[in-house]
């Protein structure tokens, strides 16, 4: 399967912070997911594969184009979709006007041909029936599916998304995954999330970023697999842990070098996360 | 007892693909809404193709025609589906503020034409000095992200910055400068001495739409403000004349501004992009 994203050597700075330090990444077709803590350079890294910005050093190659080319960035564009972290709406667009006017910045030009694809992207998204709504009038969930469903334009073949699970309940998690599944086919997918349930879901492959670099590179079941043996369950909260909590059951959750004998639990995606970045959280003692 | 009677199955048929003529298709139409059987049959026949292209034929003609009563005239009036779509925010966001500005010119005006003697040369130059900042201010806010729906996917779509840049700003400059041509007619004196500030107008846009993608609009927008304000003031006091900055040639001088800031535009389009662009 030949590589869709070629990062290479690539650094960015904002003013006298580095966020991205000497980055390499080859991404091939299918769902690979960022994981990593705030300012570990997510979002600095999905504006890059956006062309939302070009790096300071290094070279870049999407679709086998160049984006620091104009003419290149352009045809890069025509076949992307992205979903930005934050973004302001028009609220005095409705959903459907609201789509429909990024459909014509996508160069889809007729009318009828449009409107039908505007409402092809509501309709995966779940947001036929209020289409005609004013955005101001939707709930936050509601828009951030709106946002959604613009990336899936055109069927775009690179989607950038942006944390896409933000502000969405449970259930529309859900039909996010769902629909992600769906769309699928062939494309390549960069999503950045904190939760990793998403990642153990969506994604065949999981980058972990802290501070600009590359913590760690592989499947789900990779990372999980580095949390094995270090997870352990405890009465009160074990030395060696980096990191510990209390589980619904009132036991304490320990993660880090397992002590001689003790009671080992299967580890979980984010035990392993928690393992590679998490070392700031603080330790919780035990109900009484 | 009679049999009741149905539609034959070629002119179902026929009624089906649209091919009997309208007094056909009318007494076909009465019959199928008194006749289960025949209903049942166009059912059938007409499989659940029919069904979803007529639903995705409602669909459309909704989509299009739930539009704001504004979009309708402009296209009425031969405006484009797609130019229509890109001004809807600008001017939603700018109708107010176009307005207001307008009262604000026009009140100006009526001193100016109330004041007369030394006072109405003041009053003029005031009027002549503020009118050109309304289009400056307008075209600069309509390219500013301020004026994008959705700034930071709008940035990553191909879509020509110039020419959205150029449909907003052109659309917005051309209502501040039809108001202020309005205000302009009652201003006392010749006519042609009442719209001497359309070529600063012109030069002042100019340059706002070619810094406003470097810095914020109030910046932008405040530094020529003052630069023209200022350069009217002095040139007025160094020369004892308080029109000098409307003489012709000063007019030249603006007109050629203008020629050039729409060349660097139409040679460099990323020039009305954001700073973070690539």
């Amino acid at each position: 399967m030949s590589a869709t994203i070629r990062v290479e050597r690539v650094s960015k700075r904002y003013r006298s912070t580095r966020v991205l330090d000497g980055l390499d990444l080859v991404v091939e077709p299918g769902v690979t997911g960022l994981l990593g803590p705030n300012g570990a350079g997510k979002t600095t890294l999905l504006r890059l594969l956006a062309t939302v910005m070009a790096p300071d050093a290094g070279r870049l190659d999407l679709l086998g184009r160049d984006p620091a080319r104009e003419s290149d960035r352009t045809e890069i564009r025509r076949r992307l979709g992205y979903v930005p972290q934050e973004t302001g709406v028009h609220e005095d667009f409705t959903a459907f006007e609201f789509v429909d006017y990024l459909a014509i910045l996508k160069e889809l030009t007729d009318r009828e041909a449009r409107h039908d694809e505007v409402r092809r992207v509501l309709d995966i998204v779940g947001l036929s029936d209020v289409r005609h709504k004013k955005l101001r009038k939707l709930s936050g969930g509601m828009r951030r599916r709106a946002v959604i469903a613009q990336a899936l334009l055109d069927r775009p073949e690179l989607l950038v998304l942006d944390e896409p699970t933000v502000g969405l309940d449970p259930e529309q998690r859900l039909r996010f995954r769902e629909m992600l599944s769906s769309v699928s086919a062939g494309a390549t997918i960069v999503l950045s999330t904190h939760q990793t349930t998403d990642i153990s879901a969506l994604c065949q492959r999981v980058v972990v970023l802290d501070a600009g670099r590359i913590h760690f590179d592989g499947t789900p079941a990779e990372l999980t697999s580095q949390a094995a043996g270090r997870v352990w369950l405890s009465d009160g909260r074990d030395q060696g842990a980096r990191v510990s909590w209390v589980t619904g059951e009132g036991r304490v959750r320990n993660v880090g070098t397992a002590p001689s004998g003790a009671e080992l639990a299967e580890p979980s995606i984010e035990d392993a996360y928690l393992l590679l970045v998490g070392t700031s959280i603080p330790a919780a003692e035990p109900a009484a | 007892m009679t049999e009741r009677w149905h539609v034959p199955t070629e002119q179902l048929d026929g009624y089906l693909a649209n091919g009997v003529d309208p007094a056909t298709a009318s007494s076909v139409e009465a019959h199928l809404v008194n006749c289960a059987t025949c209903r049942h049959a166009v059912a059938e026949r007409s499989g659940p193709t029919l069904l979803r292209d007529s639903w995705a034929s409602i669909e459309r003609s909704i989509d299009g025609e739930l539009e704001h009563s504004v979009e309708n005239i402009a296209r009425r009036a031969g405006v484009g589906d797609r130019e229509i779509r890109t001004l809807a925010p600008t001017l939603s966001l700018q109708a107010a503020w176009l307005a207001a500005t307008f009262l604000a010119l026009l009140s100006a005006a009526a001193i100016a034409r109330r004041a007369g003697g030394p006072e109405e040369g003041l009053a003029r130059l005031a009027f002549l000095t503020i009118a050109p900042l309304a289009p400056l201010a307008a075209v600069v806010t309509a390219i500013s992200a301020a004026s994008e729906p959705a700034p930071e996917i709008a940035r990553v779509t191909p879509a020509s910055r110039l020419r959205i840049g150029a449909i907003r700003a052109t659309t917005v400059m051309v209502a501040a400068i039809a108001m202020g041509m309005v205000a302009s007619a009652m201003l006392p004196g010749a006519w042609i001495d009442a719209v001497v500030w359309l070529l600063p107008a012109l030069a002042l846009s100019g340059v706002g739409a070619l810094i406003a993608g470097r810095v914020t609009p109030t910046t932008a927008i405040g530094w020529l403000a003052s630069l023209w304000v200022v350069t009217a003031v002095v040139a007025a006091r160094l020369t004892d004349d308080r029109l000098a900055a409307f003489r012709p040639g000063a007019q030249l001088l603006y007109l050629a501004i203008a020629a050039i800031a729409v060349a660097v535009m139409a040679a460099r389009p990323d020039s009305l992009d954001q700073r973070s662009q690539p």
